[in-house]
């Protein structure tokens, strides 16, 4: 083999070693920060079609850091507070530790 | 003369033996790999519920805290009001937020870590891992709870504020 081609092998490996150790960072980046906790475009996690539909909201309220205090704007400010709390509520007892008991889990117990 | 040694793994065959006592106790032979393949089936429909659920109210709590709180206290302390109270909510909140999202993690990934055990031939890790990820698992719900108490007593300011304009 000539020298030329001996050198291209070990750019390739290198280049591959060099991908390998970066991917390997991202990676254990993406498990450690908890991103991947947060991302549903795994396989198992993907949003159903029923989330996904209609979720845009058309609510462009924005609270402006300057400006007049009056009843009034402490009445829309409220109106759309209360829009984010209901979006909250409308979760329904989240991580109830009902749910994973042993009686959900089917664990017999002693 | 008991060596320090020998009395910390006393001590620690005892903690095993309480926890176990008054947790689940798994009993091996009923503990079938059916069972195993089922609780962790079980146990995977929940880690999805619950990545549903923390995707679904993380950004709300987010949106609260920098598209409302902050810049609503701003514009109160802009026009010289007094809200000291409103404020100490705002960063008790911005603490909680950020329990909120280290507790979740910390719970993923012991359910995580669970889910990988083979639980048939690891009942006793397995129970250890159950109890653990319950405990993180109340803790988020606890971090919830409090969020909420958060933003019911800024409300309530908020309120208090209008009245006395």
């Amino acid at each position: 083999m000539s020298r030329g081609g001996k050198n291209l092998i070990i750019l390739g490996l290198i280049a591959t070693f060099i991908a390998l150790l970066s991917s390997g960072i991202s990676l254990f980046i993406y498990h450690q920060s908890g991103d991947i906790y947060l991302d549903r475009s795994r396989p198992g996690f993907l949003p159903e079609k029923s989330e996904t539909e209609g979720t845009s909201s058309s609510n462009n309220y924005e609270v402006e850091e300057t400006g007049e205090v009056t009843t009034e704007t402490i009445d829309e400010f409220i109106e759309n507070f209360d829009q984010q709390v209901k979006n909250i509520n409308s979760i329904e007892n989240p991580f109830n530790p009902e749910d994973i008991s042993d009686e959900v889990l089917g664990i017999s117990a002693e | 003369m008991v060596s320090s040694k020998t009395t910390k793994l006393i001590i620690a065959a005892i903690a095993i033996l309480l926890a176990s006592s008054s947790n689940l106790v798994f009993a091996s032979a009923d503990f079938s790999s059916q069972t195993c393949t089922n609780v962790k089936k079980t146990l995977k429909t929940i880690q999805k519920n619950d990545t549903k659920t923390r995707t679904t109210i993380g950004p709300i709590y987010e949106k609260l805290q920098t598209k409302f709180i902050k810049p609503f206290n701003v514009r109160l302390v802009n026009n010289s009001l007094s809200i000291s109270e409103l404020i100490t909510i705002q960063a008790e909140y911005a603490s909680k937020r950020a329990d909120f999202y280290q507790d979740f993690t910390s719970y993923s990934q012991s359910l995580e870590e669970m889910l990988a055990l083979d639980c048939k031939n690891n009942l006793d890790l397995f129970s250890a891992k159950l109890t653990a990820v319950r405990t993180k698992r109340e803790k988020v719900r606890d971090d919830v709870d409090e969020l909420n108490q958060l933003i019911s007593e800024y409300r309530g300011g908020i309120i208090i504020l209008e009245e006395s304009l």
